[in-house]
C-alpha cells in the first residue's frame, strides 16, 4: 500500500502542479508576448480530473471525506460499526458503477476516435482517470474498513 | 400496442429566450397537442443533460440518454469532424444571398450526405434549424478590414478551426473559458468576442461593447435529431405528425433568425403564421442595439471577400479533415441555389 | 400512502438523506441515490460517466483548488504573521483594541483565503496566543478569532461564492464584488460586539514599543504581505485577468513572496503544500461532480419543482419566505458543513429566487452570510473544532463567547437584507451587472 500512498500523491501533486503553472503562465504570455496559449485552458482542465480523483482516494484512505456525524457519534461501537459497513457497502456500489460506464465510455471514445476539442488529445486520456480511480477508491474503502474490524475501532473516529 | 414513455427527454444547449428555444418551445407544444398527449417532450435547456458540457450531446444521444436533441455542430465537431463544413470562413456567406446558400445546402446533396453520417450513429435528423450568423463584437475600434483585426484580443470558442482563423488575421484568439468570458468583457480582461445575434443579445454584450461588425463569417446550423429506436417505436401516424412539426420549428427558427436581417422572406413567414415577436430585440435585433448605442458595420460581399482572400491556409488545413468530397457537394448545392 | 412509494422523486430524496444522516460521506450519499434511481427508473444511467467528468471540468471550479493553494503558500510563506505585528503595533493598549484589530485581520485574511477553517488556523495559531498574553479570556479570543474567520467566504475570494456561481450561473467576478461592502459590514457588526464585551470585562493589550517609529517598522516589514489582496482584488478588477487566472497569480506571488522575500519556504514545502491542497480541494469537488449528478436525476424527476412548490405552499408573502430560508440556513447550519449547504439548498432555492425576483447576487451574498454563521453553530461548526484544536478548549467552552458575536452577525445580516443597496453597488459600479 505504501507505493501506492505515493503514486496518488504524486499523480496527483504533479496535476495541480501543472494546471496552476499553466494557468500562471498563460497570464503572463498573455502581457508580455500578446500571446495566448489557447490549448492552456483545457489542459488545465482536464488535469483537473486527474488531480480531483487523485486526491479523493486519498481522502477516502484518510477518511477525511466530507460527512455529517452527529447521528453516528451517538452510537455505540456496535452501531457505529454497523455504519461504517453501510457507508462501505454504499461506496463500493457507486464507484463500481463509475467504473463500469467509465470503462464503456473509454472503449467508446477509442472506437470512434473521440479527441478533446481544442488541444486535440485522445480523449480518453482523461476520461479513464474515472475507471482507475474508482478501482483505487474501492481498495482504500475496503481497506479501511479491515483494519478498523482488526484493531477494534470504528472506521470513522468522528469528532 | 404501443408503448410510449411518460416522458421524451429532449437536449438543447440553450435557453427558451433564443429563436432556437422558442422553435422548440413551440415544437413540444405542437407535438404534445397533435398526439393528445401521447408523445410528451421535456426539453432540458442550457446542456442540462450533459451537465453543462455541450460537446458530449453526441456522445450521449448515441446511447439513448436523450431521446431527442436540438444540436449546432460546433458541439458535435470533437467526434463528427465533417460538421465543420458550416465553420468554413465565408464559405456560405459569399454567396449571393447566404440564407438562400444554406438552404441549398441543408436541401441538397450534402446535407443528404450528413444526415447519411449521422444515420449511422443511429440517429435521425428531422429537420434543420438556426443559431445564425456568427458575428464580431469588441470594445476598441469598428472592424471593416482584416487589417482593423490587428492585436485585438478576442475570446473565440476553444475549437481549433475558431483558433486558426483569428490567427490568420492577425488577431488575438484567447481561450477563456465561456463561464468566465461575460466577465472578462466586461472588465476588459479581453477586447472582443464572437456569437450570433442569439447568443449576444441575451448575454447583453451590447451593454458593454461599442463595435459590433456583421461580418456572417460562419453560419451556424441546427439539426432536430432523433433516436432510431425511439423514432422506430412510434406509429407511422405519430411520425408524420411529429415529422411535420419539425419541418415547422426549423422554419420558424429560421424565421427568428433571419428577421430582419434577411430579404424579408423571415417577416413574411412569421406574419402568415401568426408568429411575429414583440420584443424589439427579436423584431429588428440589428436596430435594437444601434438605438442602445453600438455601432453596427455591415459588410458588404466586396469587404467580406476581403475577410475571405485571407483565408487560404485555413482551406488547405479544413477541407481535407472535413473531407473533400462533402466541400465540393457543397459547393455545387450553392451553385444551383436560385438567387 | 402507495403513491409517495412509487413516486422517483420520494426515493430521489430518501435515498439521499438516509445515508447522509447515517454519516455515510456526502459524495457517495449524492453518487448513491443517483445510480438507484437512475437505474429503477431507467433513465440513463449511460450518462453517468459523462456527467461525473463533466462536473469536474468546470472552468470557474478550478479557482476552488487553486484559492485552496495560494491560502496554504501564504500560510507557509507567514504573511499573517507579519500583518499581525504590524497590526498589534497599531492598536496599542486601547481598551478591547487586539480583539478589534484581530477581527481587522480576519478582514485582511479574508481577502487573502478563501476557507474559514484555513483562516482560523492561519491567524488563529498566532493571535489566540497573542490576545491571552495581552490578559483576554482565551475562550472569549478563540470565540472572537473563529467568528471573525467566517468572513472568508464573504470578503472576495471565496470557495462558497465559487460554488454558489457554478450552480446559478452567476459572474464568479460580480458575485466576489458584492460580498466586499457587507464583509466589512458584518466586520463592523462583530467589532462593536467584541469592544463592547471587552470594555465591560476590562481588556487591553500591551502598550506600543516603540511609538510611531515601530509601526513604521512592522509596515514595512509587512509591506508585501499588505499587498497580496492589492494582487488579487486589483488583478481582477483592473481586468488583469480573471478569476481563476487570479488565484493562479496568487500562488506564484506567495511563493515568491515566501522563498525569495521572507526565506520562509523551500522545495520540500512546496511538495507538502501541494499534497495538502489536493487533499483539502478533492473533498470539495468529489462532493461537486457527485452533487452535478444527483441534480441531474433531481431534475428529471421534477424533484426540484416539487420541494419549492411546497415551500412556496406555505406563505406566498416574500419577507415570510426569506425569514424561513434563513431559519432553514440557519438549523442546517448547525448540522452540515457550507459546500454541502450549498450543493443540497441552492438547487431547491433557485425557483423561489425566480418567483420573487430577487437579484440572485445579492442572494448569493445572504446566503453565504449564513453559511459563515454555521461555521459557528454547533453541534457541527468548523470553525469551532479548528479553534478547539488550537486553544484546546472544548465546544462548551466557545459556545457562551460566541454567541454575542452570533448575534451581530445575524443584525448584520438583517440590516443587508432590508438595504440590498449595499451589496449590490460595488458590482453595478463596476459594470458586472
Ligand atoms: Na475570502
Ligand atoms: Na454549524
Amino acid at each position: 500500500m505504501k507505493f501506492l500512498d505515493r503514486i496518488e500523491e504524486i499523480i496527483g501533486g504533479v496535476s495541480l502542479g501543472v494546471m496552476v503553472t499553466i494557468a500562471f503562465v498563460n497570464v503572463l504570455t498573455r502581457y508580455l508576448f500578446k500571446y495566448s496559449m489557447a490549448f492552456t485552458e483545457e489542459l488545465t482542465l482536464y488535469l483537473f480530473v486527474w488531480a480531483t480523483l487523485m486526491g479523493a482516494s486519498i481522502a477516502f484512505r484518510e477518511g477525511s471525506n466530507i460527512a455529517v456525524s452527529f447521528l453516528y457519534d451517538r452510537f455505540g461501537l456496535k452501531g457505529r460499526r454497523m455504519l461504517d459497513v453501510l457507508s462501505a457497502v454504499l461506496s463500493v456500489v457507486f464507484f463500481t458503477t463509475l467504473a463500469y460506464y467509465g470503462v464503456i465510455e473509454v472503449m467508446d471514445e477509442i472506437a470512434m476516435g473521440a479527441m478533446t476539442e481544442a488541444i486535440e488529445l485522445p480523449m480518453w486520456w482523461f476520461t479513464i482517470a474515472m475507471p482507475i480511480c474508482s478501482l483505487l477508491i474501492i481498495l482504500r474503502v475496503l481497506a479501511r474498513l479491515r483494519i478498523a474490524f482488526r484493531t477494534e475501532t470504528t472506521a470513522e473516529g468522528g469528532e | 400496442e404501443v408503448k410510449y414513455k411518460d416522458e421524451y427527454k429532449l437536449s438543447c444547449n440553450v435557453n427558451e429566450l433564443t429563436p432556437q428555444g422558442k422553435a422548440l418551445a413551440r415544437f413540444v407544444q405542437v407535438v404534445r397537442d397533435r398526439t393528445d398527449g401521447k408523445v410528451n417532450i421535456k426539453v432540458y435547456w442550457n446542456g442540462q443533460l450533459m451537465s453543462g458540457k455541450a460537446t458530449n450531446e453526441l456522445l450521449l444521444m448515441r446511447k439513448n440518454v436523450g431521446d431527442f436533441s436540438y444540436s449546432s455542430f460546433i458541439n458535435w465537431a470533437p467526434q463528427y469532424t465533417p460538421g465543420n463544413l458550416f465553420l468554413l470562413p465565408w464559405f456560405i456567406s459569399d454567396k449571393p444571398d447566404m440564407y438562400k446558400a444554406i438552404d441549398a445546402i441543408e436541401a441538397g446533396k450534402a446535407g443528404k450526405m450528413i444526415e447519411s453520417d449521422i444515420a449511422k450513429m443511429g440517429l435521425r435528423v428531422l429537420s434543420w434549424g438556426e443559431a445564425g450568423a456568427r458575428e464580431l463584437s469588441n470594445s476598441i475600434r469598428p472592424i471593416r478590414t482584416p487589417e482593423d483585426m490587428k492585436d485585438i484580443k478576442f475570446r473565440v470558442v476553444g475549437s481549433p478551426i475558431f483558433l486558426d482563423i483569428f490567427k490568420e488575421l492577425g488577431a488575438n484568439p484567447m481561450s477563456i473559458s465561456w463561464a468566465e468570458a461575460i466577465t472578462a468583457l466586461q472588465q476588459k480582461t479581453v477586447d472582443g468576442q464572437e456569437n450570433p445575434y442569439s447568443v449576444y443579445l441575451p448575454n447583453k454584450i451590447h451593454e458593454f461593447q461599442k463595435y459590433l461588425t456583421e461580418w456572417a463569417y460562419t453560419m451556424d446550423p441546427m439539426i432536430l435529431v432523433v433516436h432510431e429506436e425511439i423514432w422506430k417505436s412510434f406509429p407511422e401516424d405519430v411520425q408524420k405528425v411529429i415529422s411535420e412539426a419539425a419541418q415547422e420549428c426549423g422554419q420558424y427558427n429560421k424565421a427568428l433568425a433571419r428577421l430582419a436581417l434577411d430579404n424579408g422572406d423571415a417577416e413574411k413567414w412569421l406574419k402568415e403564421h401568426d408568429l411575429f415577436p414583440t420584443l424589439p430585440q427579436d423584431v429588428n435585433p440589428r436596430k435594437f442595439v444601434q438605438d442602445y448605442g453600438v455601432e453596427v458595420t455591415v459588410l458588404t460581399q466586396e469587404e467580406r471577400s476581403a475577410f475571405r482572400a485571407k483565408m487560404g491556409p485555413v482551406y488547405e488545413k479544413w477541407v481535407d479533415k472535413i473531407g473533400k468530397e462533402l466541400v465540393e457537394a457543397a459547393e455545387e448545392d450553392m451553385k444551383n441555389a436560385q438567387y | 400512502m402507495p403513491a409517495l412509494f412509487q413516486d422517483a422523486a420520494f426515493w430521489a430524496m430518501a435515498l439521499f438523506l438516509i445515508p447522509l444522516l447515517l454519516r455515510v460521506p456526502i459524495a457517495v450519499s449524492l453518487g448513491f441515490a443517483t445510480i438507484a434511481v437512475t437505474f429503477v427508473w431507467d433513465l440513463g444511467l449511460d450518462m453517468l460517466s459523462y456527467n461525473f467528468f463533466a462536473n469536474i471540468v468546470k472552468y470557474p471550479l478550478l479557482a476552488v483548488p487553486f484559492f485552496i493553494l495560494a491560502g496554504n503558500i501564504m500560510d507557509k510563506a507567514s504573511i499573517a504573521d507579519k500583518i499581525i505585528v504590524f497590526i498589534n503595533e497599531l492598536v496599542g493598549d486601547l481598551t478591547g483594541g487586539l480583539a478589534v484589530a484581530a477581527i481587522g485581520v480576519a478582514l485582511f485574511w479574508g481577502a487573502v483565503s478563501g476557507s474559514t477553517s484555513a483562516t482560523v488556523a492561519a491567524i488563529g495559531i498566532i493571535l489566540i496566543p497573542g490576545m491571552v498574553k495581552a490578559g483576554y479570556d482565551k475562550a472569549f479570543a478563540t470565540a472572537v478569532v473563529c467568528s471573525a474567520s467566517g468572513l472568508a467566504i464573504i470578503i472576495p475570494p471565496s470557495i462558497t461564492f465559487i460554488l454558489y456561481a457554478v450552480v446559478t450561473g452567476v459572474s464568479v467576478g460580480a458575485i466576489f464584488a458584492a460580498g466586499f461592502i457587507p464583509g466589512i459590514i458584518i466586520g463592523l457588526f462583530m467589532m462593536i460586539s467584541a469592544y463592547l464585551t471587552s470594555r465591560k470585562r476590562g481588556y487591553r493589550g500591551e502598550p506600543r514599543t516603540n511609538g510611531l517609529k515601530g509601526i513604521l517598522i512592522a509596515a514595512k516589514d509587512a509591506f508585501w504581505a499588505l499587498m497580496t489582496p492589492v494582487v488579487i482584488l486589483g488583478g481582477i478588477y483592473g481586468g488583469v485577468f480573471t478569476p481563476t487566472e487570479a488565484a493562479a497569480v496568487a500562488c506564484f506571488y506567495g511563493l515568491i513572496v515566501g522563498t525569495v522575500i521572507y526565506h520562509k519556504i523551500g522545495w520540500k514545502d512546496v511538495w507538502d503544500i501541494l499534497v495538502e491542497t489536493l487533499n483539502a480541494s478533492a473533498a470539495v469537488m468529489i462532493v461537486s461532480a457527485t452533487a452535478g449528478l444527483y441534480s441531474w436525476i433531481g431534475s428529471t424527476v421534477g424533484l426540484i419543482e416539487k420541494v419549492s412548490a411546497l415551500l412556496l405552499g406555505i406563505s406566498s408573502n416574500e419577507i415570510i419566505i426569506l425569514l424561513m430560508i434563513y431559519v432553514i440556513l440557519f438549523i442546517a447550519g448547525m448540522l452540515l458543513d457550507g459546500v454541502s449547504i450549498v450543493y443540497v439548498f441552492v438547487p431547491l432555492l433557485i425557483p423561489l429566487i425566480k418567483q420573487f425576483n430577487w437579484d440572485p447576487v445579492w442572494f448569493g451574498v445572504m446566503f453565504t452570510i449564513m453559511v459563515s454563521v454555521g461555521t459557528i453553530t454547533p453541534p457541527v461548526a468548523m470553525n469551532l473544532y479548528v479553534g478547539c484544536r488550537i486553544s484546546g478548549l472544548t465546544m462548551e467552552d466557545l459556545t457562551p463567547p460566541v454567541i454575542p458575536l452570533l448575534v451581530a452577525t445575524l443584525l448584520a445580516l438583517a440590516f443587508l437584507t432590508a438595504f440590498p443597496w449595499f451589496t449590490t453597488v460595488l458590482p453595478r459600479t463596476l459594470g458586472l451587472m
